[in-house]
């Protein structure tokens, strides 16, 4: 269960990571999202974790994406006892940072459970989707990451949105 | 005659112990239900599988992690005033709040627990707007665990951009004249057109945090929330 409640966040954060990733190496069908890698034909191969500031970037994103939502009435709910416990919040928020640094292409190896069925019976309605989707833009835009970057999550998290709610 | 009373009360022991049971847990169930009563409400989500709002929290627990990241996050000067679409935080009880609902025209109802009210198609006067505003289509309104209002949030979904951004400063405006200047100063992305991206403005103080913000999602146009919180 403890996995389960955090899976739909690591679920979109995990989304929201490859597709920034696909955009930012040029991969991504976007033409604008391929502009900052220069003109040389040459592509960087910077990846996403360098690009913001690595680990200390990621830990801080992860901190302040679980306050945002510790503040969001509309969705605290599904993770208020686990951050009642110091051991299960310092879980979820490694396992977080794992995660998003893994995916950003940074040397730390995810080694929470798999993903699988992680959401279902959890109930997810539309209006929990969205909250928890507007709480990451937030973050993401404290952060400093690039517009580009933020607005090429949209086509990644659409499909994801299916799965997830109402499961 | 000593064995039909005590056959009598061999029948009257076994009616009561019957009904026992039900009583009890009636009563159970309604103390679990009332401000102090309410930890025991958490325990039984966890092991008896009462259903309760988003996922097994207990009003206190909600509380505690709200309240803890936003004094984290807060100011350090208290707002001129709190407001809160009408409402009045840290004082307005859930049965204030159902009273209000029944005038309200919105279709409201109370989550499992008795922490929230939520309410649906809220015409934009039962919360302070003009008659031509935009109704609110959903309304939370979440309790403390003492059954005080902590925290109010509206959101309105697929309007225009130019809408979204309109209302907002519209709203950041009201605020800043009521409580205070903002913590963080508006940022204008560009909204819309199926693109994700965020405008918001945060206010934050000592007793007091209110955050607007218009989300454009690519599936359902642009999102206006105001969140008004105690702290």
């Amino acid at each position: 269960m403890k996995t389960m409640r955090f899976g739909w966040v690591s679920g979109l954060l995990l989304s929201m990571v490859l597709a920034t990733a696909a955009t930012a190496t040029g991969c991504g069908s976007d033409s604008d999202g391929g502009d900052d890698n220069g003109s040389s034909g040459q592509p960087e191969q910077k990846t996403l974790y360098e690009k913001y500031g690595g680990h200390d970037t990621v830990v801080l994103v992860v901190k302040n994406f679980i306050g945002v939502v510790a503040a969001d009435t509309r969705i605290n709910g599904f993770f208020a006892d686990t951050a009642a416990d110091q051991g299960r919040l310092k879980n979820l928020n490694d396992r977080l940072v794992e995660q998003l640094a893994s995916a950003l292409g940074g040397p730390e190896t995810y080694t929470g459970k798999d993903m699988a069925s992680a959401h279902k019976g959890m109930n997810i309605k539309d209006a929990d989707f969205d909250a928890l989707v507007e709480d990451l833009v937030k973050v993401l835009t404290d952060a400093k990451v690039e517009e580009a970057d933020i607005a090429a999550i949209g086509g990644a998290l659409a499909p994801l949105r299916k799965d997830i709610v109402g499961k | 005659m000593g064995t039909e009373r005590r056959r009598w009360s061999r029948r009257a022991k076994a009616a009561l112990s019957t009904l026992a049971l039900p009583i009890l847990g009636v009563g159970l169930i309604g103390f679990a239900h009332t401000p102090a009563g309410r930890p025991l409400l958490g325990w039984l989500a966890t092991a008896a599988g009462c259903p309760m709002p988003n996922g097994k929290a207990t009003p206190a627990q909600r509380e505690a992690f709200r309240v803890g990241a936003l004094r984290q996050a807060g100011g350090s000067v208290p707002a001129t005033s709190r407001p809160a679409l009408g409402f009045v935080l840290e004082a307005t009880t859930l049965d204030d709040a159902r009273t209000w609902a029944d005038a309200s025209g919105g279709r409201c109802e109370t989550d499992a627990g008795a922490a929230a009210l939520r309410c649906r198609d809220v015409p934009a006067p039962a919360v302070g707007g003009a008659a031509g505003d935009p109704p609110v289509d959903d309304l939370l309104l979440s309790f403390g665990p003492d059954g005080r209002l902590v925290a109010v949030d509206a959101m309105r979904r697929g309007l225009r951009p130019d809408a979204a951004s309109e209302a907002m400063a519209t709203l950041a405006a009201k605020l800043e004249r009521d409580a205070g200047p903002p913590a963080v100063a508006p940022a204008a992305p560009a909204l819309g057109a199926g693109k994700l991206g965020q405008a918001s403005v945060r206010f934050r103080f000592s007793n007091y945090a209110a955050d607007l913000s218009a989300t454009s999602l690519p599936w359902s146009g642009v999102m206006l929330r105001e969140q008004y919180s105690s702290i």
